[in-house]
């Protein structure tokens, strides 16, 4: 459905994209994950042709974006950064101006009503943009994005600005509109394109270094995680019955979080689940274990994993995504 | 280009420029035929006066500055606006023709500032009913100039207004130029023959005087007409370079 190959984009002297290859197979949930300025929008403009590439070509449905624009874009619905969001305008004269300018030919007042409904934004049908909040505007944003029913979506961080319960409803609307659209769709949270996506793509400072499911992104990063253990007792009591376990590469004070206890961060050697230890060893000094688990990997560290010369990781990565 | 000109014909009344531009406007040409006619009664009150005729074209020699004072407030906020609120990013990711865009756009400020121009319509009208010998012929001719010329500030402050994020950059520059293009006359005066030869050929005034002296050329309507076609051309380059660059 979309192909991009081999697509550079720079700004001047400043590559924002380099030699990005991907492509998405219809119906398929991409994420897009990677840390601010990694090139997401600047690659989502391009495929939305917002912007064009300076290198490498960009086809949706087949169509080049730069050679028919005015076809290629009837396929996509566009959330980007910002909703492009007129703030004179009510919600309902918002997507009216819409309906019209993206010439879609689903009956007008059917269409709308179910759009609001998937997006919950009826409440504010009538009300001026402006005054919206910013969880809203973003829903807006989205309904925006679905008039015409477009076989693509892009959507650029759509969660950004929503309170928890609402990125709980966007995830499950876009899980369920992945059914029918081919989404890509980009963050720099790892844990919503995990919830959310079928197929993830790393980029960093415009370059892919990773593509493949979730399961092996989350495999290859939780192999051996760093361990948080929260430990009644007296620092240097705990320090010894810590100092001595097989399989514990680095331990770490954190000070005291709680009275009377002292918390612990513990590196395993890679490839040793070194928990039942850990518990065992306290338990025979007398130390009661007031909590113990294991630490998510965030964003950054995946990224100092995935750039920080590990290349088991990537190898790993991509193994999984072929598998 | 319907659903583009719709959005921006009622923006301009939802952000009050409309309104402004308008009430200005109406002020400003009330206040030109006001000075029109205390003029022509003092002309016509004395006894060897050397005419008669009521010449509508003192009004357009007026209604030359307040056009060029008032269109580039019209202007201003066409193209700018939207790039400050990113609202360019629907627009342009919309599957539409860059060209219906700025069509659509430059139609709507044409409506309000042929709104403007109404209301002098309806003074000339109301002047004729008064009048047996109304000359028509050249004050028809004097409204084709303005709305010519109108319709070429217009398409100018368009693509200034294209160049920047900015309403007030882009009102001042609009300002900027349409003097240039004013004085370029008074410039020509000093310049070598070749070089005023080149000035007036692209003078706005030049033309404008022209036909409100009472001829009707062709030049003139040609000229005014590819003033407005390059400079909607080159607001239509503008988009599409952003999406080069």
């Amino acid at each position: 459905m979309i192909e991009v190959s081999h697509v550079t984009k720079k700004y001047g002297n400043i590559v924002a994209v380099d030699d990005l290859s991907f492509s998405v197979k219809s119906g398929e949930i991409l994420g897009f994950l990677g840390p601010n300025g990694a090139g997401k929008s600047t690659t989502m403009n391009m495929l939305t042709g917002y912007i064009s590439s300076t290198a490498g070509s960009l086809t949706i449905g087949g169509i080049d974006i730069l050679e028919d624009p005015v076809q290629a874009k009837k396929l996509i619905g566009y959330l980007p950064e910002h909703p492009p969001l007129y703030p004179d305008m009510t919600v309902q004269e918002y997507l009216y101006f819409m309906y019209s300018l993206k010439g879609v030919r689903i009956p007008r007042e059917p269409h709308i009503t179910e759009i609001c409904e998937l997006c919950r934004i009826k409440d504010v049908y009538k009300r001026l943009i402006r005054n919206l909040s910013k969880g809203y505007k973003q829903r807006v944003g989205i309904a925006q994005a679905l008039l015409g029913n477009p076989p693509v979506l892009i959507l650029d961080e759509p969660t950004v600005g929503l309170d928890p319960s609402q990125i709980i409803e966007i995830r499950s609307l876009i899980k369920a509109l992945g059914k029918h659209h081919t989404v890509i769709l980009s963050s720099h949270i790892l844990s919503e394109v995990q919830a959310v996506c079928e197929r993830i793509i790393v980029i960093n400072k415009g370059k892919l270094i990773a593509d493949g499911s979730p399961e092996s992104l989350s495999r290859s990063i939780s192999k051996d995680h760093r361990l948080l253990v929260r430990i009644k007792g007296a620092q240097k009591d705990v320090n010894s019955a810590l100092s001595s376990i097989p399989g514990v590469k680095a331990i770490k004070c954190l000070g005291v979080k709680e009275p009377g206890t002292v918390d612990f961060t513990l590196d395993p050697e890679e490839g040793t689940d070194i928990r039942p230890l850990v518990f065992e060893r306290l338990v025979s000094r007398k130390l009661p274990v007031y909590g113990m688990r294991s630490l998510e990997m965030s964003l950054e560290d995946l990224f100092i994993r995935l750039t920080g010369g590990d290349d088991s990781v990537i190898e790993d990565l991509k193994k999984g995504g072929k598998s | 280009m319907l659903t583009i000109y719709k959005r921006e014909l009622s923006a301009y009344f939802k952000s009050l420029t409309g309104f402004v531009y308008l009430a200005v406007f109406y002020a400003l040409s009330g206040l030109a035929m006001l000075l029109f006619l205390v003029y022509y009664q003092a002309v016509a009150s004395q006894p060897y006066s050397y005419s008669s005729l009521p010449d509508f074209s003192m009004v357009f020699q007026y209604l030359f500055f307040i056009l060029v004072l008032l269109v580039p407030i019209l202007t201003m906020r066409l193209m700018s606006e939207d790039k400050r609120q990113k609202t360019d990013q629907a627009l342009l990711t919309a599957p539409i023709r860059l060209f219906s865009l700025v069509a659509g756009k430059f139609l709507a400020a044409y409506t309000i500032f042929v709104l403007g121009m109404a209301s002098t319509f309806l003074q000339a009208l109301v002047v004729s009913s008064f009048s047996s010998d109304f000359d028509w012929l050249s004050t028809s001719g004097n409204f084709v100039a303005i709305l010519l010329l109108g319709g070429a500030v217009i398409a100018m402050g368009l693509f200034l207004s294209s160049l920047t994020e900015s309403q007030v950059i882009a009102a001042v520059v609009t300002y900027a130029a349409v003097l240039v293009c004013i004085l370029l006359d008074a410039v020509a005066a000093f310049c070598p023959e070749w070089l005023a030869t080149i000035l007036n050929a692209i003078s706005l005034q030049k033309y404008f005087n022209q036909f409100t002296l009472g001829t009707f050329q062709l030049t003139g309507v040609l000229f005014y007409l590819s003033f407005m076609g390059v400079f909607l051309f080159l607001t239509v380059k503008v988009l599409e370079k952003r999406r080069w660059s």
